[in-house]
């Protein structure tokens, strides 16, 4: 075989795949020989690359949350909205029907101002102009 | 067990599934990963294939390697979930980003010339799109001879095809790659 070899049996010696004709011009021709070195370098690089590719991710994978199906992010993700809705739907219950300790403290508040507003000299409306004249503030005191 | 007589290669013969699962374990991992482009898929795979392994280990009768073994459970898988399309649309939600597989390329052999490097990464990022356009047998054969290193027998016994067309997917392959690398 004195002529080059063909892309086609440039690529049977890549693959590793070659005739014995032709592993024997590989042998006696440079530039073939050149062409076929430079085709497995390439694909043992790119094997090369994949392998250490892999094992990045290999690290990733593994700080990730084991999964066993596809689905299983769409569902957790709705199964949350879920609870929060039911959540807030049981808390918004909770305070429509108010607890009988809160009832009390809501009670006691309410008295106080009650007696509170009994307890003042005057309305509250009217306290500015109690302040203006003395006079009328000491008699309502009285 | 693992009958070690006939174990191909000289390949220390895992003494049990635990060994055979930690052995090869990544290799499952990172065939999926190249086939499939996605992390978790490639989890679920890998996961699916040590459960598989797990049941028919009492009948696996070491007619091949532990990794040819376990390589062919991950190739059927591989295979199904290709053929799976319905749920393509939430894997591509879902998919982690990926770094490029290019970035990963050692500079042996390069000197310190930026540019052979540079070139290089171009070389191996053309064969990573090819590796994609290929049809999927002719990608199954050519990660498990240029990723996994496995020779034509073993391939054979992964994948269930014949010599023959193991050959001719490599070859048709290869040509693809060259040619995407000589664009």
């Amino acid at each position: 075989m004195s002529e080059h070899l063909s892309e086609d049996q440039i690529c049977r010696c890549v693959a590793g795949e070659a005739a014995p004709e032709e592993w024997a011009h590989l042998a006696a021709c440079r530039d073939c020989e050149a062409q076929v070195a430079q085709g497995g370098l390439a694909l043992r690089s790119f094997g090369a690359a994949a392998r250490r590719w892999s094992g990045a991710q290999v690290g990733q994978s593994d700080r990730a949350p084991v999964r066993s199906g596809g689905m299983l992010r769409p569902l957790g993700a709705l199964r949350l909205v879920v609870l929060m809705v039911v959540g807030v739907y049981f808390s918004a219950g909770t305070r429509a029907v108010p607890r009988p300790a809160q009832v009390a403290l809501d009670d006691a508040a309410l008295l106080n101002e009650v007696s509170a507003d009994v307890q003042r000299a005057a309305p509250q409306s009217l306290m500015p102009f109690l302040q203006l004249d003395p006079a009328i503030a000491g008699s309502a005191a009285e | 067990m693992y009958p070690a007589a006939r174990v191909e290669g000289g390949e220390q013969a895992p003494e049990s599934f635990d060994e055979l699962v930690e052995k090869y374990r990544h290799c499952v991992f990172r065939y999926a990963l190249l086939c499939l482009r996605d992390a978790d898929a490639a989890e679920t795979i890998t996961q699916d294939c040590c459960l598989k392994a797990f049941q028919a280990f009492e009948a696996f009768r070491g007619e091949c390697s532990g990794k040819t073994w376990l390589m062919g459970i991950a190739v059927n898988l591989v295979r199904d979930h290709i053929r799976n399309r319905r749920l393509q649309f939430w894997r591509r939600i879902r998919s982690r980003e990926l770094p490029p597989l290019e970035s990963f390329a050692d500079c042996e052999g390069l000197g310190r010339s930026p540019e052979a490097m540079v070139a290089r990464k171009e070389e191996i990022a053309a064969i990573w799109a090819a590796a994609e356009q290929l049809p999927e047998r002719q990608r199954t054969v050519l990660l498990l001879r240029f990723v996994e290193e496995m020779d034509i027998l073993e391939i054979v016994a992964a994948t269930g095809m014949k010599e023959g067309t193991v050959k001719a997917h490599l070859f048709r392959a290869v040509r693809a790659v060259r040619a995407r690398v000589a664009r």
